[in-house]
């Protein structure tokens, strides 16, 4: 009996292997040569050319293929025919030659051109605009690419998977191993259930993990998950030895409506688990949502909650929400919230909430909030009230804003911004035995230029802000903010020097009182927007003395690898406080390579991650 | 008006207004003699630092860098003295961040009970951890702990990432939290609605409030030196010190 159940499992996996194998959809090429850019995502493919698809069968002698538009072209003497006309051709005298035959897709539509006196096409006339926009990339410039792959026959599906027989990677102009049978091209995900390796990482922080992704596409059931399985004993790392995390989303369906979604994590590491199922349904006049979270972590005891609200629609002037949440504690809370649809230019928003929490600690809180805003023409009025009170503890902590904000002022041709705004702030706590108002009013001005022009070909930038508060607590202060750079940039070259100074005052009877803080930083950029960029800082302290220097560079090198550095030295201690030094490459949808120093881990790292 | 005009206009309602500006705040004018307040420390700004990371998001150190993290999963480290972006990812939304135990940690309690740690030299999701009944949204570390505020409950809660243990330290409802950062054995948190920022006991007792230096405040951190990093929604970083 166990061997005939062992029997029909096995048949079973091979009716469905056999089943996947002949449903997948595919183009099918042979030919003398093809030649794959990772990088460019792009084909190229010369000589004796044939592709394939369904009853359909292509002939000719150069391939272009864009992979990602599942698009191409082939060229040369090219011919096209079905199966049946292919059993029919020896009969005919002389096939039928287009020039080029354009293709997209899986299964294809295809657009055949003759070039005569004039241009003819045949075929699908959608595709007319890729015959008339389609790049063609030479094998020259695929070969530029840091991987690419040479091979003679392959398969491509709608996910643009490119399976490929025969195959040699090439890495920076070098050929490697030759595979029998290789994937260059994982495409994307299919949409059908599938268990997929998704990449392998080693770090000095989090060991070896081999991670996968599991998605799940049946009638009943759609969903995507990660699945990461890590080592860390093996590499004398402390903490957790070893370990299986798993989480992900899924849709349960009905006839392909959805009914509940969940989402699930699974920690065997921490030992913690978190499940949360939800419901929810959209109709005419309301919409509700149910959610049930089960959470649970090892020698703690499981966590429920549940949560719902209802939405009520169509009424003109608000749109009531009700939220509920409820655990196993008698722990509750609820909150009633609306818009106010009064105008269309003034949002106003009020809710009220009820929290009660029973459990290792008891709360009881009430909470009333609102919120407007107001955009006009000429300014913006924004404003809001809490009223929060401990029921238990018998406080209350309460605050209100309202901010008014004029719209910028322009003058001299926009050269000059000035904005203005004022603001009123009201709060209240409790403040030990007794309870604390404060009341701060204010106004505050910024005006800025967008540049003064200067003899030399300097450019000169001042902000100017103004900022007062009073204060019935502490005392009323006057913020002066000015900033002043004086910029010149010479092709690549660019140098700034900046000055900033920060005054703040307060007025006590008679007298002005206050203190000021200034710094300055020189700055100098060499920037070439495709190779390099390389920034040089000084920055000064108070008393203009040299307080740090930074250096951050970007150099793109040969094969597209990037070279990148960022270096903070401490001028008074004389050390250096950062140091990240690393290069970077990534093969486009495989391999990421980075290696490099960081003094804030105080080792070398590197990373190899397949993608 | 021509352009040589309007520049010439410029430079000289500029200028003009720089040095006299500069002339009269560069020095402490007419402190009181017999004052004997007149030095006391307020909260100073040390220095403006520029950034280009706008909209609200949580602010960490990690003993070298300052790195922010939003709710679209932007996690980016930038340099806490040129605002310089050193490094970014995309990773999970959050809406708070920290440093501990070497690693970068993230959450979003607006919506999960999981603690995501994140690599910091690549982006990649290390490990979740459920919190069970904490939802945490934003969170700082302490003794070999984290504190955390609960969304769920609005509460300050420290957090034992080892066990799951989990012990309230007090209740902060009425507070619109934009970030929360030990400092000398204090909680400060920054609220958002009233542009303050709290500096709490751990045993809920407000020890005293601050003005922050500009409109639209959101996370904070602190760093070695006792310096605080606040971000304001503009993308710009105040680096201040607090009496």
């Amino acid at each position: 009996m166990e061997k005939f159940i062992k029997f029909l499992y096995l048949n079973l996996v091979l009716v469905l292997l056999a089943l996947s194998l002949g449903a997948e959809e595919s183009l099918r090429f042979k030919g003398d040569y093809f030649l794959y850019s990772d990088e460019l995502n792009y084909l190229y493919g010369g000589g004796n050319i044939i592709l394939k698809a369904g009853d359909w069968q292509v002939k000719g002698n150069v391939l272009y293929m864009d992979v990602k538009q599942l698009s191409g072209v082939i060229y040369g003497d090219v011919r096209i025919f079905t199966r049946t006309e292919m059993q029919k051709k020896t009969k005919e005298k002389e096939e039928k030659k287009y020039d080029a035959i354009f293709f997209k897709g899986v299964p294809p539509k295809w657009l055949m051109v003759y070039y005569r006196e004039k241009i003819v096409t045949k075929g699908d006339p959608s595709l007319n605009p890729l015959f008339m926009s389609f790049s063609k990339k030479t094998p020259e410039t695929l070969k530029n690419s840091a991987l690419y792959f040479e091979f003679r026959e392959f398969r491509i599906n709608k996910n643009q998977k490119i399976k490929a027989k025969i195959v040699i990677p090439y890495m920076m102009g070098l050929p490697t191993v030759p595979l029998k049978r290789f994937t260059v091209n994982r495409g994307e995900w299919a949409e059908k259930t599938m268990l997929a390796f998704k990449n392998i990482n080693y770090s000095g922080l989090d060991g070896l993990s081999l991670s996968f992704f599991f998605r799940m596409r049946e009638k009943f059931i759609k969903g995507d998950y990660d699945l990461k399985l890590y080592e860390r004993e093996f590499f004398k790392m402390d903490g957790i030895k070893r370990g299986v995390l798993f989480s992900g989303k899924s849709s349960i369906l009905i006839n392909k409506k959805e009914i509940f979604n969940y989402s699930a994590l699974l920690n065997s590491g921490e030992e913690s688990f978190s499940l949360r199922l939800n419901h929810y349904k959209d109709f005419n006049y309301f919409r509700y949502s149910f959610s049930q979270n089960i959470s649970g972590r090892q020698h703690k005891p499981t966590f429920f909650e549940f949560f719902s609200d209802i939405t009520i629609k169509k009424l003109k002037v608000i749109v009531p929400l009700f939220h509920f949440t409820h655990d196993l504690k008698k722990s509750y809370s609820y909150r009633i919230s609306t818009p106010l649809n009064l105008w269309t230019k003034l949002n106003l928003n009020v809710s009220w909430q009820r929290k009660i929490l029973k459990g290792n600690y008891r709360s009881d809180t009430s909470d009333f909030s609102t919120s407007l805003s107001f955009n006009s023409r000429l300014f913006l009025l924004s404003s809001n009230y809490n009223f929060s009170r401990n029921l238990l503890e018998a406080y209350v902590r309460k605050n209100f804003s309202v901010n008014l904000n004029l719209k910028p002022l322009h003058f001299l041709e926009n050269n000059i911004a000035i904005d203005i705004s004022s603001f009123y702030m009201f709060s209240e706590l409790p403040y030990g035995d007794q309870t604390q108002k404060r009341i701060s009013p204010g106004v505050n001005v910024t005006a800025h230029s967008f540049g003064i022009s200067m003899p030399l070909g300097f450019e000169l930038v001042p902000v100017f802000t103004f900022n007062h508060l009073w204060d019935n607590l502490q005392e009323n202060f006057t913020d002066f903010n000015y900033s002043l750079s004086l910029q010149k940039k010479i092709g690549k070259f660019s140098g700034a020097l900046a000055y900033s100074l920060a005054s703040r005052y307060r007025a006590k009877n008679f007298w002005i009182e206050g203190n000021s803080r200034q710094n300055m930083n020189l700055s100098f950029e060499l920037k070439d927007k495709e190779d390099y960029s390389l920034l040089l800082r000084f920055y000064f302290n108070d008393k203009l003395a040299l307080e740090n220097i930074s250096f951050s560079g970007k150099l793109n090198l040969p094969f597209d690898l990037t070279l990148s550095s960022f270096l903070l030295y401490y001028n008074k201690e004389q050390k250096f406080q950062t140091v990240e030094v690393f290069i970077e490459k990534i093969f486009k949808n495989k391999i990421r390579i980075q290696g490099g120093y960081s003094l804030a881990l105080k080792r070398f790292f590197i990373k190899f991650l397949t993608m | 008006m021509n352009w040589a005009k309007i520049n010439l206009i410029s430079a000289s309602i500029i200028l003009f207004g720089s040095l006299t500006i500069l002339n009269s705040c560069k020095d402490i004018i007419f402190n009181n003699p017999l004052d004997p307040e007149v030095s006391k420390e307020v909260l100073k700004v040390i220095r403006v630092i520029e950034t280009t990371l706008m909209g609200r998001g949580d602010l960490a150190f990690d003993e070298e860098k300052l790195w922010k993290i939003d709710i679209y999963g932007n996690l980016t480290a930038i340099d806490r003295e040129s605002g310089i972006v050193i490094r970014s990812f995309l990773t999970m939304p959050g809406t708070g961040v920290t440093f501990f135990r070497d690693g970068i940690y993230v959450c979003n309690g607006e919506s999960e009970n999981i603690l995501y740690s994140i690599d910091s030299l690549s982006g990649d999701i290390l490990n979740r951890i459920s919190t069970t009944d904490i939802y945490p949204g934003y969170l700082t570390a302490f003794n070999d702990r984290l504190i955390v505020y609960d969304v769920r409950s609005a509460g300050i809660f420290e957090y034992d990432l080892e066990t799951g243990d989990a012990v309230r330290l007090f209740e902060v409802s009425g507070i619109n939290i934009g970030g929360i950062e030990m400092y000398k054995g204090g909680l400060l948190i920054s609220d958002i609605n009233t542009d303050s920022i709290y500096l709490f006991s751990l045993n809920g007792t407000v020890m005293d409030v601050f003005s922050s230096p500009a409109a639209g405040i959101g996370g904070l951190t602190v760093d070695s030196s006792d310096y605080i990093y606040l971000f304001v929604l503009d993308g710009k970083i105040y680096k201040v010190s607090l009496p």
